[in-house]
């Protein structure tokens, strides 16, 4: 969601729209499902107004046909003199009474003499609609043996004869009322009189009945059978049982079994996959049992108008509602894009935009003014470090100038003595900060080179302004004398006197004779030169430690001598052996002496620079922890000879 | 690094412990400055557990000797390992400490 609104505004209106769409809608379906459920409560009362009306109707029609029947039948006896008149009247009868198919009137034996056994009038519509009138009653037509002449016969009641169908009349559901002619004088029954009525006469009665429009209608026997149907190729040989197995319908089967128990009631049912309510109800009088079945559609079809017009109102107040909340987003977050801008150019570094005001006391005040604190804490903040950054940039330089000034009071200058060509020296030193305290240095008098090599304890500043010093002592002793111990004595004491830091120097002097190779030497507190011969094992200097400069003056500082020969020698500081890597394991001597043995055939200069790359190999990425310093010399005798 | 001290009538044990390097070197400077201030202690430094000392440790082992040649107090250092006693060694501190 956040991906396809990028502004909130955007965001707001659309969970807002949301949320109102989700309230209308629910609204919207309440209201419809009321609705429904009323229209189809006014569809069941309505109709089950219409069954009983039609109950009703059927029989008030019946009981016209009744006293239809009944006059005629006072007509018949007082024609029973002339029979010969009878067809006539019958006729005419038939033509006035539109709801009866057929009349007629059956004499008991004989009672017309010269008219035999069968006396039998039939009046009526055959099959094509035209009228016929016969004299019935034969010995293949028994009529007296017929289940109904007996029955009414002997009963001597009016009766309903259920219903039947015809097959060599009308080949149609039909019933039949008769009334028993009796001879008032001595209440004997002379004939039977009747009139049979098709049963889609009451066709009549329904289709006068406001019934739904678009409902559809079908009738059954007490056993089921289709006495009308909406489909008229629906026969009346067709039962409701077999007929809803044929559409596969149960529903219909089983109103079908509710109407044949002669029950009133209604039923929802699918009719072609369509909703729809079947109303049915048993009319005694003809007992059947009438159904009338109401499609859902119909009933709701008033709704879809109004289902229209409310998401048409949705639909409208939608828009109306995204336009107004937009309007009001709108207005209420402009001053949040105000502050975005001063925020976005505060971040630009410009402290002095301007924030816009406010009045409400709301979050957006809040936020306002946190802006403005932030703003003021921002300019403060910026000023500071601009300040801070300055004084840094500054001891930066002057840093740098002293670590070019202490470079340049070192001899760097390799060869340092191109004419000595028995002399191969080399010595490099990186401090551990900007600048630090080590230092070396060297020179050549006649044919004496002097050479030391120092550290002063800890390092940085403080060590190195002690490493000047040193350094420009040194210079001023070596002026003096060759003697290394001499020399270290003089320098103990210059350092003593006034140190009060109880800062140290540990050092090593040289003096070797360039012509034989020997070495006069006094170490003053400095680990000790490794002698590296052409062949064989490297060994340690055997120094006398004494104690470094600057601890106790007036210390007796023992010199030592050797003869070192064309052996090299290597001077270094402690930053080369406790050179430490990112694990605080240290470079060591096993890991120095390995590399002597593997390079001791170079020059001084690639001897060195091999050994510094394995240095930096091994310390890594880790800050440097030490000065480190390195000296290393050697003498080509033969040549010199 | 750490390290203690502990004060007992005229004895006064300072232990040292860990790593005695040029950072932490200050930090000890700094906590011992009392002790250079004593005057008639026998002061024991008890380097037991000293694992590493740099030069600007021994600077502390200075500070304390010549304190104690002023003040006129004994300075003992015992127990040093065989790593820090070839620092002490190679220095020649071990010729001017008093060490057990």
């Amino acid at each position: 969601m956040r991906r396809l609104f990028h502004s909130l505004k955007d965001r707001l209106c659309f969970y807002v729209t949301g949320l109102c769409l989700i309230v209308f809608i629910s609204i919207g379906i309440i209201f419809l499902s009321y609705s429904i459920k009323r229209e189809e409560e006014a569809a069941i009362s309505q109709t089950q107004l219409l069954l009983d009306n039609l109950v009703g109707q059927i029989d008030h029609r019946m009981d016209v046909i009744e006293h239809s029947v009944g006059d005629m039948t006072d007509d018949i006896y007082m024609l029973t003199k002339f029979p010969e008149e009878l067809p006539g009247l019958l006729e005419a009868w038939l033509h006035s009474d539109s709801l009866v198919n057929g009349v007629g009137v059956a004499f008991e034996p004989y009672y017309y003499k010269e008219k035999g056994k069968y006396f039998m009038l039939s009046c009526y519509f055959d099959r094509e609609g035209c009228l016929r009138n016969q004299r019935r009653g034969s010995a293949e037509y028994d009529y007296f043996n017929k289940a109904w002449y007996k029955e009414a016969m002997t009963s001597m009641q009016e009766k309903w004869w259920d219903p039947y169908i015809d097959p060599d009349l009308t080949n149609k559901y039909m019933t039949s009322y008769f009334i028993p002619l009796v001879e008032p004088s001595d209440t004997t029954a002379i004939a039977l009189v009747y009139a049979d009525v098709a049963l889609d006469t009451f066709q009549g009665a329904v289709s006068k009945l406001d019934f739904i429009e678009g409902s559809q209608s079908f009738m059954v026997t007490e056993q089921g059978q289709f006495v009308m149907h909406w489909d008229p190729s629906i026969t009346i040989h067709n039962d409701i049982f077999n007929y809803a197995d044929s559409i596969g319908n149960p529903e219909f089967k089983q109103i079908g079994q509710e109407m044949v128990k002669g029950c009133r009631g209604y039923h929802q049912i699918k009719i072609d996959g369509k909703r729809a309510i079947a109303f049915y109800t048993y009319i005694p009088r003809l007992r059947m049992s009438f159904c009338n079945i109401v499609p859902y559609s119909i009933i709701t079809k008033d709704l879809n108008a109004i289902i229209w017009l409310v998401f048409g109102i949705i639909s409208i107040g939608l828009v109306l509602l995204i336009i107004g909340i937009r309007l009001v987003i709108k207005r209420e977050m402009k001053p949040l894009e105000g502050m975005a801008i001063a925020a976005h150019r505060i971040g630009q570094g410009h402290f002095d935009v301007d924030i816009p005001e406010l009045n409400d006391n709301d979050e957006l005040r809040k936020i306002r003014d946190s802006l403005m604190n932030m703003q003021g804490s921002l300019a403060n903040y910026v000023e500071e470090i601009k300040e801070i950054t300055a004084s840094k940039q500054r001891i930066e330089n002057e840093l740098a100038i002293a670590h070019d000034v202490q470079m340049s009071l070192l001899p760097t200058i390799f060869p340092p003595f191109p004419d000595r060509k028995e002399l191969d020296l080399f010595a490099t030193l990186s401090p551990a900060k900007e600048v630090g305290g080590d230092l070396y240095d060297f020179m050549v008098r006649g044919d004496t080179l002097l050479f030391a090599l120092g550290d002063v304890s800890g390092k940085g500043v403080p060590a190195a302004l002690y490493m000047t010093t040193t350094r420009s002592l040194f210079r001023l002793v070596a002026d003096t004398t060759d003697a290394p111990g001499e020399i270290a004595m003089q320098l103990n004491r210059a350092i003593c006197s006034d140190n009060k830091s109880n800062i140290f120097v540990t050092m090593f002097f040289g003096a070797l004779d360039l012509r034989t190779g020997h070495l006069a030497f006094c170490n003053a507190g400095h680990n000790a030169p490794i002698i590296v011969p052409q062949i064989g094992d490297c060994q340690r200097l055997k120094v006398m430690p004494n104690i470094p400069l600057g601890i106790m003056e007036g210390f007796k500082f023992k010199q030592q001598e050797i003869d070192l020969g064309t052996d090299g020698l290597l001077l270094y500081s402690d930053g080369l052996t406790e050179a430490e890597n990112g694990e605080k394991g240290q470079f060591g001597e096993n890991r120095l002496i390995g590399i002597i043995n593997g390079n001791r055939a170079l020059k001084a200069s690639q001897f060195i620079n091999a050994i510094i790359r394995e240095v930096e190999a091994f310390v890594g990425d880790a800050p440097q922890s030490d000065d480190l310093t390195l000296l290393y010399l050697k003498l080509t005798l033969d040549q010199h000879k | 690094m750490e390290y203690e001290i502990n004060r007992d009538g005229r004895e006064a044990i300072l232990t040292l412990s860990g790593w005695a390097d040029t950072s932490a070197s200050q930090e000890l400077e700094h906590s011992i400055q009392p002790l250079l201030q004593e005057k008639d202690v026998d002061i024991i430094v008890d380097c037991t557990n000293l694992e590493y000392v740099s030069s600007s440790g021994l600077r502390c082992f200075i500070a304390l000797l010549k304190s104690s040649q002023a003040n006129g107090n004994t300075l003992l250092i015992r127990g040093l390992n065989d790593m820090v006693r070839e620092v002490f060694d190679m220095t020649g501190f071990s010729s001017i400490f008093n060490i057990e």
